[in-house]
């Protein structure tokens, strides 16, 4: 272990204190640079995972230089410190250290070094630095937490731990003595939290730092508390048909200049509305509330439309719907969507529907699933309308005029059609899949054959 | 399958009612008796099998008296040969038997390991057969039995997935976890500290009586440090925690496998001091699980590393002051549990 580094110099190395020890700390040294050693005589303690050690001085002279403080931890055979063993030591007369490679192993034969003995005795783990060093900075995971939880500034609290660091105990006195009759009844001194696997992943993007925070809109507030009421009260499921709306469009085109002239413009969505409410007459089941545990069928259909709005969305009514014609719903949708535009809308027009027809559509949306306008127990969606290319079946007249079996009589095309999809969600309480597809059936062969 | 449906119909594991059942006081070694006597008694397919059980009534005369009651055919004497004594329970529990072996030491269990952990270990998973067996390892040292019967070889069983590990240290804890092991569909190897066998006295529900596998106990209540221990180790932190009057938590594991996770967590999150103390070896014992299962899930709540009190990584000397030095005494837990609560 010791080596010679000059002449009248004896390197002491950190020695091998057991077969599976690869490194030592520091722990305090007994001589001074300039002290006399005398071969043997004790000039440092040394610390490992296992034990502690006694370093003695490979030689008799004076301790030339400390190559190691105090805490630090070096390799087996690193230099720590130098012995100048001058004229009145050998230059070779450096023993081997007690410590060194005469040493017994800690593993090999059961020995352990210094001061145990010659047997090992039952392992306990020593308190790193028990009561040598200052340990007043070290903060334990506990300490840590619950300062932060109670806001403690711990540079105010006295640690009686091991080297004044600061313990659990201390923090728990700290906070209990500080604020006895403010800081105490809110919060508890210490909670057992059930243990979570996974801590919650850090919300970087909503975090308190950056993004701009808002305060809602009245209107947006009632938005979030109907559709959170809403999907939390109602077994919503959805039913999607697809409409061919060539029909549709073609007596559009054929009305429209017609219904100009008074002043009413014809949209798609009065079509659609239309051949909801002559189809909820055939299906009262969906012009219904659910009640508790009643389910209410309701007289008239009060159409409720919705219409965007700049910050939100607003649902006007429209009262009796089945007694309006095309033109009478067309009317009526183009008033209170205006009105809803400028916020003319009276209370009691906002009030009282019974089915809902929203049109995401008209802004180029396909499909969506909305959510049911409470109470009532369906909502439509009408989505955008575009050309696809869909297979159309069409009937092809026979040599001899006779109808043949097996469809040999049909003839598939590929046609370009103008398509829309009508998915409606719907409360699984009130009524089944097959009645909300019938309807939907309903509503879809109105719209291709063309309506009134 | 009767003894089954009787267990069930007393909910809560310790169920037992005072007026049926009172309770006896026996030496944890009577416990380990009764428990075997009295499944025997209920369950004809209860068999004992093992070197000395029989005639000579078993080396620490657990079965004193069995091969009268129960007979030869029941309480079965063997050749000194452990791995014909667990590959013979492996058979009959594939039959429809529940074989309870003993081991006349839990150190001879080496000779019977192939068959234990590579054939009942892991005949439900690799054939989805049960092996309803209970292999009982007195084990611990103590007494001078040197390097050979001295042995605590919880930690080479844990190793081995498909056997359950259980280690109790009062005597109605004996009693009730050799019923569970009994009972149990899997093999479950039952560790009797030697030490423990007269030395421990207790309080024993009569009759039937089974604690759940896998369930803690809190053999002391405290809030300043939590000492988990089993077996031996119990009853050396209680009487430290007694004798030093502080607040000291004193977990009993009674089960190694499965470890009851939760009450070690509840335990060390409550104390944030832990010490956790054994008398087997050091080196990747149910200490260092212990250990590793607390930082990884309750780190923040840990006011002190998590120590161990345990025997360091050397055989079990004869010599008795060798002895001594290597097995955790009262004065290394009183030094132990001072230095964690000065931390």
């Amino acid at each position: 272990m010791s080596s010679l580094p000059t002449e009248s110099a004896v390197r002491v190395a950190m020695p091998q204190m057991g077969i599976s020890v690869s490194e030592g700390t520091i722990l305090e040294w007994r001589k001074a640079v300039g002290d006399h050693v005398e071969a043997d005589e004790t000039i440092c303690d040394v610390t490992t995972d296992k034990v502690d050690v006694e370093i003695p001085s490979p030689a008799t002279g004076v301790l030339a230089r400390i190559l190691a403080e105090p805490g630090q931890t070096l390799p087996v055979g690193e230099p720590i410190a130098e012995i100048d063993t001058g004229d009145d030591a050998p230059a070779n007369g450096a023993k081997p250290s007690r410590s060194g490679e005469n040493a017994p192993s800690g593993n090999g034969d059961g020995g352990d070094v210094g001061d145990r003995g010659a047997f090992p005795s039952p392992e306990v783990d020593k308190a790193p630095g028990a009561g040598e060093t200052d340990r007043s900075g070290f903060i334990s995971p506990v300490v840590r937490r619950m300062a932060d939880e109670h806001d403690v500034d711990l540079a105010t609290v006295e640690g009686h731990g091991v080297g004044g660091r600061i313990r659990k105990k201390d923090v728990i006195a700290f906070i209990e003595s500080a604020q006895p009759a403010v800081a105490r009844p809110s919060r508890p001194l210490h909670t057992e939290s059930p243990y979570v696997p996974d801590p919650p992943t850090p919300a970087v993007a909503n975090g308190n730092g950056d993004g701009r925070r808002e305060p809602m809109s009245p209107m947006r507030k009632t938005i979030a508390d109907h559709m959170v009421h809403s999907i939390q009260t109602a077994a919503h499921c959805t039913t999607i048909v697809e409409v061919d709306f060539s029909t549709v469009a073609k007596r559009r085109a054929e009305l429209k200049p017609a219904y100009a002239e008074k002043g009413v413009p014809l949209t798609y969505l009065a079509f659609v509305a239309r051949a909801v409410v002559e189809s909820l007459e055939e299906y009262p089941a969906l012009n219904s509330s659910v009640d508790g545990d009643e389910i209410v069928h309701h007289p008239d259909v009060n159409l409720g439309i919705a219409v965007s709005l700049e910050d939100g969305l607003i649902v006007p009514v429209i009262p009796k719907a089945q007694r309006l014609s095309l033109e009478g719903i067309a009317a009526a949708i183009a008033d209170v969507a205006s009105r809803a535009r400028e916020g003319k809308l009276a209370p009691d027009e906002v009030q009282g529907g019974t089915f809902t027809i929203t049109n995401p559509g008209q802004f180029g949306a396909v499909l969506a699933t909305p959510i049911i306008n409470q109470p009532q127990v369906a909502i439509l969606d009408l989505e955008a309308i575009v050309k696809r290319a869909v297979v159309v079946s069409t009937t092809v007249a026979t040599a001899d005029g006779a109808k043949r079996s097996s469809g040999d009589d049909v003839s598939d095309s590929i046609a370009i059609r103008p398509m829309g999809f009508l998915p409606m969600s719907w409360d699984h309480r009130a009524l089944d899949g097959a009645e909300a597809a019938r309807f939907l059936g309903a509503v879809k062969a109105r719209l291709e054959r063309g309506m009134a | 399958m009767s003894t089954l449906e009787q267990t069930e119909a007393r909910p809560g594991g310790s169920g037992r009612e005072a007026e049926q059942h009172p309770d006896a006081d026996l030496t944890y070694l009577e416990a380990i008796s009764d428990a075997l006597r009295t499944e025997m008694r209920l369950d004809e397919t209860v068999i004992c099998i093992g070197e000395d059980i029989g005639a000579f009534g078993g080396a620490f005369k657990v079965t004193d008296g069995f091969i009268e009651e129960f007979g030869a055919a029941r309480v079965i004497d063997t050749p000194l040969a452990e791995n014909a004594i667990i590959g013979a329970a492996v058979g009959m529990a594939t039959e429809g038997l529940k074989p309870v072996c003993e081991m006349q030491f839990a150190d001879f269990i080496a000779c019977g390991f192939d068959q234990l952990v590579n054939v009942a270990a892991k005949l439900h998973y690799r054939q989805g057969v049960a092996a309803p067996m209970v292999v009982r390892l007195p084990s611990g040292g103590g007494f001078s039995g040197g390097p050979f019967h001295s042995q605590n070889p919880e930690a080479w069983l844990l190793q081995a997935p498909g056997l359950k590990v259980v280690a109790p240290a009062t005597a109605a804890d004996a009693k009730g976890l050799l019923t569970s092991a009994i009972r149990d569909p899997n093999p479950v190897c039952f560790l009797e500290h030697k030490g423990l066998y007269r030395n421990v006295r207790g309080a024993v529900p009569e009759g039937e009586y089974a604690v759940p596998i896998g369930k803690a106990r809190v053999a002391r209540g405290g809030s300043e440090l939590s000492v988990i221990a089993y077996g031996s180790s119990v009853h050396l932190a209680l009487d430290a925690a007694e004798e030093l009057g502080e607040d000291i938590e004193v977990i009993d594991l009674r089960s190694l496998c499965p470890l009851d996770v939760e009450a070690i967590l509840a335990s060390a999150r409550k104390t944030g001091k832990v010490l956790v103390a054994h008398e087997a070896t050091r080196s990747c014992g149910v200490g260092a699980e212990v250990s590793a299962l607390i930082t990884e899930h309750a780190f923040e709540h840990l006011d002190a590393p998590v120590r161990r009190l345990t025997a360091p990584d050397v055989p079990i000397p004869f010599s008795p002051p060798l002895e001594q030095a290597v097995l955790p005494q009262p004065d290394d837990m009183k030094e132990a549990i001072r230095e964690l609560l000065a931390y």
